[in-house]
């Protein structure tokens, strides 16, 4: 790499002695032949050899400083910024080039110029974020980067602020329209985009002085962005519309807009989902149990790091809170299997009318949840399914292991499988046989069976405050205690400790009913998305 | 967006991980000490390919989201591949950013999952070397040899693979 970059520079040497050379030798040429000063300006200025000659002077100049201040500031390049730069310029040269076209009534030397100008300028700018990305990335940088880094962005800013400036004075003074706006434009925006790569920067430095504990960083960056590509949107649009009103289309303009459009798009789409995603992030997904954490080897698999605590998905895999919240701002599937994430919405409609809902909620996550599997996994998942089901029928029946259910916010579906690897090797003889037959018969049949147990309550049914609603439900399961006994004793004990007693209380009445098979299930799961409001009453 | 912290400390446990269980058909290892996100990887044609007796060196590249996001697998040793860009970027499905394909040709299902490790993204790689997808080919024209004109392609792949070897 330094190989290469020294064979640049000697390249850039070579050419900046040979301009320098001819320069001198043009402006000798006139001075010699014109012998005075008047004149050989006269010359120099009309001559189109000497044009040539003293215009490529001028890109050696501005070539130099270029490099002078990537030197100062940035040290060798990095293959990824080189990649980069490679990369944009060219596109960025057709742009301009295309702008050269709009603006040929404006077409100078100086134009000529500060496009040139303006391209290097830009160059500075896009290393200026691929350096700030680098070191965001990487674990030590030393304290020379980071003064290198700030100076460079105070430069660039200062640069910027500098050139918006001459514009905007220049177009206050000739109120007309003209490649200033242009220039305007330009700089508006790279003054823009150095402003939040800083802000950026100043996001990591205090991440790091906070040792990389500051949780809300992502939350800022990310609406940083959302906010810089706002602004970028409005100015390509403005621009856009002031460049069609007094020139006509803007072709070099139409990708950037199209660009900023689909950034800004998909940010938006992006910050929804987000939304959407760690609003109820907790309540959604319930907590693995320490005996589910032993059973796997306990890695989150996202971050390879042992969990203590973890967070299961619907389809039983565990994972760190935060290395799955910042999965699921990118994708809706679960990481190992890719069974999609039961969609938050289902959540909010079940507790919005109790009773009522509660049935409505039945369907739709049961829809939704066996969707996934179809889609996600294939054959392989569709009978760990069916063997999960089983095992929450089976489960459902067993009241130990109901409070194993440790999350009062505990969701869904949630409650069925939370238990299901020990379950489904427990040795729950009886239940077993009952609750798999009405498992293995499919999952249609459950909704019916679930429906059935709520119209077996008629008290339940309608009412959508909780207080006669879990009495009605009471009645019924205090009846059946004397036929569990020992066991309802249990779980009244453990109701306390779990906060969670309108799921038990569903368990319970499921299990008075078992001999309706897999019902209870159904009947517990959908109970435990309305059973943090429902505890008071109880106890 | 994960913090940096998290993506360098994974990529340090691979690196580790790696060092300690070399696994039979690659070798891994930093581009730069100093940086983790770039690795570099060195991968042997797998027997009874093509490419078979080549030592075929590419460049990994982790974003600072890792492993959220993919990283990029450029080969820098000249291979000739339907499945690899002239320019040596590798292009196969999990090394697609997770979100719907705008050309609907792939499944959510076959993009990136965090699941993937250094390793596994190698291996997948390797097993691209032997069986090439001419479905979505990045090299257009090595697709077209391989269907039409298999000789030529075995030509070319066993150029490629003796130049590996020289510049060993």
């Amino acid at each position: 790499m330094i190989n290469r970059e020294q064979c640049e520079m000697m390249k850039l040497q070579s050419y900046a002695g040979l301009s320098l050379l001819a320069t001198l030798a043009v402006i000798y040429h006139a001075f010699n032949s014109r012998g005075q000063f008047y004149p050989s300006m006269v010359y120099l200025s009309t001559s189109k050899i000497s044009l040539v000659l003293l215009l490529n002077m001028g890109l050696v100049v501005m070539c130099i400083l270029w490099q002078l201040t990537k030197k100062i500031f940035l040290g060798s390049l990095r293959e990824a910024e080189v990649e980069r730069l490679n990369e944009q310029s060219w596109r960025e040269v057709m742009e301009i080039l295309f702008t050269i076209t709009i603006f040929r009534e404006d077409f100078s030397t100086t134009f000529l110029a500060m496009v040139t100008a303006l391209l290097l300028i830009k160059a500075l700018h896009w290393l200026a974020q691929k350096r700030v990305e680098y070191i965001e990335t990487t674990p030590s940088v030393p304290m020379l980067s980071h003064i290198r880094i700030v100076s460079f962005m105070g430069f660039l800013l200062l640069i910027d602020s500098v050139f918006l400036y001459n514009s905007i004075k220049y177009l206050v003074e000739t109120r007309k329209a003209s490649v200033s706006l242009f220039f305007l434009f330009e700089y508006m925006i790279l003054a823009t985009t150095t402003v939040s790569t800083f802000l950026k920067y100043i996001f990591y430095v205090s991440d790091m002085l906070m040792e990389g504990q500051w949780e809300k960083k992502a939350v800022y960056t990310f609406y940083l962005e959302l906010v810089r590509d706002l602004i970028h949107l409005t100015l390509c649009m403005c621009f856009f519309l002031v460049i069609f009103v007094n020139y006509g289309v803007p072709l070099h303009l139409i990708r950037e807009l199209y660009e900023t459009f689909r950034n800004f798009k998909i940010r938006v789409a992006d910050y929804i989902r987000y939304r959407n995603i760690t609003s109820n992030m907790n309540d959604r997904f319930p907590d693995a149990t320490p005996e589910e954490l032993n059973a796997s080897d306990a890695t989150c698999i996202i971050c390879r790091e042992e969990m203590t605590v973890a967070k299961k998905l619907s389809c039983g895999h565990l994972f760190h809170v935060h290395c799955l919240r910042s999965w699921l701002e990118r994708q809706n599937t679960c990481p190992t299997c890719r069974a999609l994430v039961i969609s938050p919405e289902n959540g909010i409609s079940t507790t919005a009318s109790r009773t009522h809902g509660q049935q409505q909620g039945t369907g739709t996550t049961g829809m939704s949840s066996q969707g996934s599997t179809v889609d996600g996994a294939g054959n392989n998942n569709v009978s760990q399914h069916q063997a999960r089901l089983q095992a929450a029928a089976s489960a459902a029946s067993l009241y130990e292991k109901s409070f194993v259910y440790p999350s009062p916010n505990a969701l869904m579906w949630s409650p069925g499988y939370n238990s299901l690897p020990k379950t489904f090797g427990h040795p729950a003889s009886t239940s077993m046989a009952n609750t798999g037959g009405g498992a293995a018969s499919g999952l249609s049949q459950q909704y019916e069976f679930a429906n059935v147990t709520f119209a077996q309550l008629p008290q339940c049914a309608p009412l959508p405050s909780q207080f006669p609603c879990l009495n009605g439900q009471f009645d019924p399961e205090s009846a059946s205690d004397s036929q569990l006994g020992l066991q309802t004793k249990l779980i009244k004990n453990q109701i306390e400790f779990l906060q969670n007693q309108y799921q038990l209380l569903q368990t319970q009445n499921g299990e008075k009913t078992m001999d309706l098979g897999s019902s209870d299930i159904k009947g517990k799961s959908v109970s435990s998305p309305s059973s943090s409001v429902m505890d008071s009453p109880e106890i | 967006m994960a913090s940096p912290s998290q993506a360098s400390l994974l990529l340090q446990k691979q690196l580790k991980d790696l060092c300690k269980n070399p696994v039979d058909g690659f070798s891994a290892g930093l581009l730069d000490e100093s940086n983790l996100f770039e690795w570099s990887v060195t991968i042997i044609g797998p027997p009874d390919t093509l490419y078979e007796g080549g030592f075929f060196n590419a460049i990994m590249s982790f974003p600072p989201n890792y492993p959220n996001s993919p990283p990029t697998v450029r080969f820098t040793s000249e291979i000739w591949h339907p499945n690899v860009y002239p320019d040596g970027k590798v292009c196969i499905s999990i090394l697609h950013p997770p979100g719907d394909d705008p050309n609907g040709y792939e499944l959510a299902s076959e993009r990136w999952s965090p699941v993937h490790t250094v390793e596994s993204i190698v291996l997948s790689i390797i097993s691209m070397l032997s069986s090439p997808n001419d479905e979505s080919p990045a090299n257009v024209e090595a697709a077209k040899e391989w269907r039409e004109r298999r000789d030529d392609f075995k030509k070319k792949v066993s150029r490629c693979v003796r130049r590996s070897q020289e510049m060993l």
